[in-house]
C-alpha cells in the first residue's frame, strides 16, 4: 500500500541505487574515489538546496557518508551511512557534544566517534 | 731636528684613534654582555611574548656557547616554543636536549615537557612513550615517580584512544595501575596515589553494555538499541527495517521482482547498519562510563587535580589540548 502512493519517490530512490549497483560492479577503489562521492555530491549540490538543510547532526549525514565510503571503502561506508540516517536527530543529541554552525545548534557525531572501537586510521 | 717631536705628536695624534674602542668614536655600539642578554630572554618570557623570548634563548647560546647557563636557555627555548604554540619548533628543541640524557642536567624536564608538546599536537602514544623512556632511563626516584604518575593519568585519560590502537595490546587502565604501583613509598603518599589505586579497582564494577550481545540481540532490529539505552533509535530502526522488508515481501509477492530487489537492497543496507549501530551503541555507552569514572576520579582528589590538568586551550588563535602538569 505505501509503495503504491509514492512510485515517484521509489523511482526516484531506483535510480539513486542503480548508479550504487554499477559503481559496485567497478573497482573498489576506483568505485570509492570517483563515482560514489560524486553521487553524494550530486545530492548535496542540486537536491539538498531544494529539500533544505534540515539534519541536525555536524557533519551532515550526506557528509558524514561520503566521509566514511573515503575513509573504510564503499561497503562498510555504506552500511555506517545507513546506520548514521537511523540514529539522525534523536538520541545522539543527549550523549553527543553540541556543536554551533551559523547561529544553529547540531550535534557533533564525526565519523571518529563512531569507527573508534575498531579503527585506528 | 727639532721636528722630530713634533711628528711624533702628530704620528700619535694621527693613529691613535685606530687603537681605541668603538663607542670612544660613534658612541652608538652597545656591548651584550651574557647576563643582560639571558636577562632580555627571561624578561620576553615573563611578559609572555614566547616568540621574542625563544629567539633571545637562541641568540644568547650562539653568541655565548660556553656559558654556564646554555644548557637551561636550551631548555628555555623549548618552553617557550611550546607556550607560544610552535609545537614543532619545541619538540625539535627538546628532543635535542632529551637526545644526551642525564639526570643532572636538563633532560629529564625537557622529557617532561617533550611529552606535554606531543600532548597538545594530539599524539598521546609519543606522549606515553617519552615518559615510558624517561622511567627507564632515569636512576632518580623523584623523576620517576613524577614519571609514573603522569603516565598513569595520562594512560586514564586517553584510555579510549589507547585502547582502540590495533597496536596496543594492553588495557590501559591496567597499565595504569602498574605505573602508579612502581610509585615508590615517598611518593605515594606525596601523590596520595594509593586512594587512586583503590578506586581504579573499583572500575571494573562500573556497568557497562556488552558489544557482543548488543549485536546478536540486533537480529531483531532495534533490539540491540533498546539494548543499549536508545529506545527512540531502537522504534525508528524498529519500524523502518519491518516496513522495508514487508514492501520487498509485497513486491516479489506481486510479480515485481525488480522492485522488489532494489528495495531488499536498500533494506540490505539498513539491517547491516542497525547491527552495526547496535555494537556502536554499546561501545560509546561503555567509553562514556568510562570517561566518567574518570572524571569522577580527578575530582575526588583534590591533590591530584592541582597538580595534573587536562584541558583545551587557545594557543595562537588555534584550539589545543593542554595537558599540565606542576611539580
Amino acid at each position: 500500500m505505501l509503495l503504491r502512493y509514492n512510485w515517484y519517490s521509489i523511482t526516484c530512490t531506483s535510480i539513486v541505487f542503480i548508479l550504487i549497483s554499477a559503481s559496485l560492479v567497478c573497482s573498489q577503489e576506483k568505485a570509492q574515489s570517483n563515482y560514489f562521492p560524486d553521487i553524494i555530491h550530486f545530492y548535496q549540490e542540486y537536491i539538498s538546496p531544494v529539500d533544505g538543510d534540515r539534519c541536525s547532526m555536524y557533519p551532515s549525514c550526506s557528509t558524514y557518508l561520503k566521509k566514511c565510503v573515503k575513509k573504510h571503502g564503499l561497503l562498510t561506508g555504506w552500511i555506517m551511512g545507513l546506520d548514521r540516517f537511523v540514529r539522525c536527530g534523536r538520541d545522539e543529541k543527549k550523549n553527543s557534544p553540541p556543536v554551533w554552525i551559523d547561529g544553529r545548534k547540531h550535534t557533533y557525531d564525526p565519523v571518529e566517534n563512531n569507527d573508534f572501537w575498531w579503527s585506528d586510521k | 731636528m727639532n721636528r722630530i717631536p713634533g711628528l711624533i705628536f702628530l704620528a700619535i695624534f694621527l693613529f691613535l684613534p685606530l687603537f681605541l674602542p668603538g663607542n670612544g668614536v660613534c658612541g652608538d655600539t652597545v656591548i651584550v654582555d651574557a647576563k643582560k642578554q639571558y636577562e632580555l630572554a627571561q624578561k620576553l618570557f615573563e611578559e609572555k611574548d614566547f616568540s621574542a623570548a625563544a629567539h633571545e634563548y637562541i641568540r644568547f647560546f650562539h653568541l655565548f656557547p660556553n656559558h654556564e647557563k646554555v644548557a637551561r636557555a636550551k631548555y628555555e627555548t623549548g618552553v617557550s616554543f611550546f607556550y607560544g604554540g610552535r609545537f614543532e619548533d619545541a619538540r625539535r628543541h627538546l628532543e635535542k636536549i632529551a637526545a644526551n640524557f642525564s639526570d643532572s642536567g636538563f633532560a629529564p624536564d625537557a622529557m617532561f615537557k617533550l611529552s606535554e608538546v606531543y600532548f597538545a599536537m594530539d599524539d598521546p602514544g609519543r606522549a606515553a612513550a617519552v615518559l615510558r623512556d624517561l622511567i627507564t632511563l632515569t636512576l632518580n626516584t623523584q623523576i620517576s615517580d613524577s614519571a609514573c604518575f603522569m603516565l598513569g593519568w595520562l594512560l586514564l585519560d586517553k584510555a579510549d584512544v589507547f585502547k582502540s590502537r590495533s597496536d596496543y595490546k594492553v588495557y590501559p587502565i591496567r597499565e595504569a595501575e602498574k605505573y602508579f604501583s612502581m610509585i615508590s613509598v615517598e611518593g605515594k603518599k606525596k601523590y596520595r596515589i594509593e586512594e587512586t589505586i583503590t578506586s581504579l579497582e573499583k572500575i571494573s564494577q562500573v556497568k557497562k553494555k556488552n558489544p557482543t550481545l548488543a549485536g546478536v540481540l540486533s537480529i531483531i532490529p532495534g533490539a540491540g538499541f533498546l539494548y543499549c539505552g536508545r529506545y527512540r533509535d531502537a522504534l525508528i530502526s524498529f519500524f523502518l527495517n519491518s516496513s522495508l522488508m514487508l514492501a520487498a515481501y509485497q513486491s516479489f509477492e506481486n510479480d515485481n521482482d525488480f522492485l522488489g530487489g532494489v528495495i531488499s537492497f536498500v533494506e540490505a543496507g539498513f539491517y547491516a547498519g542497525n547491527i552495526y549501530g547496535s555494537v556502536s551503541s554499546a561501545h560509546k555507552y561503555n567509553k562514556q562510563k568510562q570517561k566518567e569514572f574518570i572524571d569522577k576520579l580527578k575530582q575526588e582528589y583534590p591533590a591530584n587535580q592541582d597538580k595534573i590538568s587536562f584541558k583545551t586551550g587557545f594557543i595562537n588563535n588555534g584550539v589545543a589540548l593542554m595537558f599540565t602538569y606542576d611539580f
